[in-house]
């Protein structure tokens, strides 16, 4: 055993930690010189410069107001419900989404179309469709297809081509229903590819066109994004930044908002869209910086009013007042760019016209996801304040958290330790000041880690609800795993040991080397969970798991699984275990082997009858892919599902033994 | 300067993201605290005078340090921080070698700051001298160290491969 072969074996273990390739990517583009960012199109797009996700955000609420509203409400005074990503997209780019009465159809470049709902997440067409729309009716969707038209019949899954461009220089694109199913309104655009490289668009018309019939065609515009307003003679587009709305009948052409991406709603009340606002500073002699921020907004089609949706903030990747210093004194003035921390895209209303899909980039890690928005006409109370702003931390929708904070930090989200679940205990008045307070609890993946932080939550009334003003830690408590195998419970600062491997009964402790891999801990049912990982020995025995818990009053251990092998494979390892609020259901994130048939899956364990669910067993539609647990939400796990690239989130709800998707209504 | 920077980054981006990797263990802080590495050294790129990747891994160190330390609810020093690092199972980052699974134990075994020399020059690829500057310390003192430890390793692994 030489220094020689010691220095060749730490080679070896240098070349197993692994590089992230795509951060190394993504990171280096931001340091290049800042440039207008611009959205590829759908049909003639260059690649989406959008990187693949870390990790699927989501989670889950039920609407306070769903349905139609009875009486007008003015855009401005509606209040937002929630906010929530729940689909991570990864990398390629999903253009155009639609949904209908819970089921939403999404487009995925290279992909197909896919129809996610509480059945799974299912494709239904394997071409590279770029945009979809559903018929008010539900029946039928139209989308569009390397430059051409399709309608989809959702009964008889037949395909029927009524607009066929050549994919070069005509493009038929963002098709859009009428209210009564019968017409369709779309965008004809003419492109001139340029000598050498690039192209120019010679024509984006509006034309409108019957389905059935005699399919005759006519032009109403010029401009892009087109829709049908219910219950008026009227269209709404975007034309050079700004969004449209022309009155059919007198031929006349109002502007509403600079913006893009229009959507409006089913009732024809309200249309969304992306404004983006601009300012501009001067640093120095030959410095300036200028900041663009991209929001989602609503207005009245009336054009009485409108109101900011989402809450984006200057991402300031890198100091400007260091950047300005660095530059040589006369040199040729420089413009630095900062954008928003998030982009959004093609917003689309629900079917039921309560809530608002919008694909929104995460421009700091590069990653794109889909987002629910949801409204109502009443402010959030103080408990659901809290309760929506722990969510927005725990999936990490900043920009929604930020909304709900009087002044916001640079940073609210981090990595790791993650949150894992949340509960509101209680509420009351502190010298006159309403709060509220909420227990997190944390945990690290794939280590014996878990913590409880109780944390008051100070608020007062704002504009369109209540604000969170500041926080105070009320106290914490910790349990980890020492070495020698003993758990250690800290309340406090104030260390204990619950027990030491020594009073584990030794029928539940494996024969070779183990270690305690995952713990979960209810303080107020006085139990721990956790599992025994069993470590592959010299014999190459697999590596197991014991599941066991532990009694902290009785100071009684019961083993409920030993797990061997899992998907016919022998050699199973544990991630994840995070308990639900009422400590009843225990959930595991299991994986086999490690390399090209990694598999990862979730069980979820009844913790008093020992009955186990396997989750994969309850999406029916879906392609095999990795199971993962995001977190518990109250009595629900939310759990996402990792196929092809895109992190798909779902709800399992064990007291019904049923799954939930987030366009659930 | 842009350029310049970009030929830092591209040359040693993987030796920032390594020793990061090494030292906290997984791969979500590993992948906060490399950007904000590369956007500090951006940042100060015009402060750069000579010797760049010990300058570069040294705001690596540093970063790594104070991410632990704003974890920390009280005010800590660098030494007592200085324990939280390399504190996770290499098991789960160096993978599943068997031929090398004595040397991993044998790692594991080691005080944190011999881990550190580790990871400076076998996964960080730095010189002996570039060590140095870092750690404060003379070259022939690296040297010393680095030899030490690697004797100490082989013993360990050679008392491994022969099961005692």
């Amino acid at each position: 055993m030489d220094e020689r072969y010691i220095e060749d074996s730490l080679e070896k273990l240098k070349s197993a930690i692994p590089v992230n390739e795509e951060l190394k990517r993504s990171l280096r583009r931001s340091f290049l010189a800042p440039k207008a960012r611009t959205r590829p199109q759908g049909g003639f797009a260059v690649a989406a410069s959008l990187v693949a996700a870390a990790a699927c955000l989501v989670l889950f609420m039920h609407l306070l107001s769903p349905g139609y509203w009875g009486e007008k409400v003015y855009a401005a005074t509606l209040k937002i419900a929630n906010q929530v990503s729940f689909l991570n997209i990864g990398q390629g780019s999903s253009l155009g989404v639609a949904e209908y009465q819970g089921t939403l159809y999404m487009p995925l470049a290279g992909q197909g179309l896919f129809a996610y709902d509480q059945r799974g997440f299912q494709r239904i067409y394997d071409q590279g469709v770029n945009f979809v729309r559903v018929s008010p009716d539900g029946k039928k969707l139209v989308f569009a297809e390397n430059g051409s038209i399709k309608i989809y019949d959702l009964s008889t899954k037949k395909v029927q081509e009524i607009l066929k461009g050549d994919g070069i220089s005509l493009y038929y694109e963002e098709p859009s229903w009428s209210p009564d199913n019968k017409r369709i309104i779309y965008v004809k655009r003419v492109i001139e590819p340029g000598e050498t490289h690039g192209f120019t668009v010679k024509e984006s018309g509006i034309y409108e066109m019957e389905v059935d019939g005699n399919k005759t065609s006519r032009k109403l515009a010029e401009g892009s994004y087109p829709s049908y307003v219910r219950g008026r003679k009227a269209i709404i587009y975007e034309r050079e930044q700004q969004i449209m709305l022309q009155d059919l009948a007198e031929a006349t052409e109002k502007v509403i908002d600079a913006g893009r991406f229009p959507a409006v709603s089913p009732d024809g009340q309200y249309v969304a869209y992306v404004k983006v606002s601009q300012q501009a500073r001067q640093l120095g002699e030959n410095a300036s910086v200028t900041e663009s921020l991209e929001n989602l907004w609503i207005a009245d089609v009336g054009l009485e009013t409108s109101r900011q949706v989402t809450t984006n903030y200057v991402h300031r990747f890198i100091d400007e007042q260091e950047w300005a210093k660095g530059l040589q004194p006369g040199s040729l003035p420089q413009v630095l760019g900062f954008t928003g921390a998030y982009s959004y895209y093609d917003p689309v209303w629900s079917s039921g016209g309560e809530s608002i899909y919008v694909l929104k980039n995460n421009n700091v890690h590069g990653s794109m996801s889909l987002m629910r928005v949801d409204f109502s006409e009443n402010s959030l109370s103080l408990q659901d304040t809290v309760r929506r702003f722990i969510q927005a931390l725990v999936v990490r929708d900043d920009d929604y958290a930020r909304s709900l904070l009087k002044e916001a930090p640079e940073l609210l989200t981090i990595s790791n330790p993650r949150q894992v679940g949340y509960r509101i205990v209680g509420h009351g008045k502190e010298g006159g000041q309403d709060y509220v307070e909420a227990e997190i609890y944390w945990a690290y993946t794939a280590s014996p880690y878990y913590r409880i932080v109780k944390t008051r939550y100070y608020l007062s009334p704002g504009a369109n609800g209540y604000l969170i003003d500041s926080s105070k830690e009320q106290g914490s408590i910790e349990v980890t795993s020492s070495d020698d195998g003993s758990v250690i419970i800290t309340r406090n600062g104030e260390k204990e040991i619950l027990f030491t491997a020594a009073n584990i009964p030794a029928a539940y402790l494996p024969r070779g080397a183990y270690r305690i891999s995952c713990l979960a801990y209810h303080e107020t049912g006085g139990m721990l969970v956790f599992t025994i990982q069993a470590m592959e020995d010299q014999q190459a025995r697999h590596p197991y798991l014991h599941l066991l818990t532990y009694d902290v009053h009785s100071k009684q251990f019961k083993l409920l699984d030993t797990l061997t092998a899992a998907a016919g494979k022998q050699g199973v390892g544990v991630t994840n275990l995070i308990i639900d609020n009422g400590g009843k259901y225990a959930a595991l994130d299991l994986f086999t082997e490690e390399g090209k048939d990694y598999k990862s899956f979730t069980l979820v364990y009844d913790l008093s009858s020992g009955r186990k669910t396997d989750l994969r067993a309850l999406l029916h539609n879906t392609a095999a892919g990795s199971l993962n647990t995001h977190y518990w939400d109250n009595e629900q796990l939310v759990f996402t599902v990792t196929s092809r690239e895109q992190t798909v989130g779902f709800v399992y709800q064990p007291e019904q033994g049923t799954i939930a998707s987030f366009s659930d209504k | 300067m842009a350029k310049d920077f970009l030929s830092l980054y591209d040359q040693y981006f993987d030796h920032v993201y390594r020793y990061t990797y090494f030292k906290t263990g997984n791969k979500w802080d590993t992948d906060d605290l490399v950007s904000d590495t590369f956007r500090k050294a951006f940042e100060k790129y015009a402060t750069l005078q000579a010797h760049p990747k010990a300058w570069l891994m040294a705001i690596a160190r540093n970063t790594v340090i104070d991410f632990y330390r704003k974890k920390k609810e009280v005010v800590t020093d660098r030494e007592e921080l200085e324990k939280q690092v390399y504190d996770y199972s290499l098991e789960e980052v160096l993978g599943r070698h068997d031929e090398l699974r004595c040397l991993k134990k044998a790692l594991q075994s080691l005080p944190k700051e011999e881990l550190e020399i580790i990871n400076l020059k076998y996964f960080s690829e730095l010189t002996h001298q570039e060590m140095g500057r870092i750690l404060g310390k003379t070259v022939d003192a690296v040297k010393r160290k680095s030899l030490r430890i690697v004797r100490k390793l082989a013993e360990s692994v050679h008392r491994c491969l022969e099961g005692k």
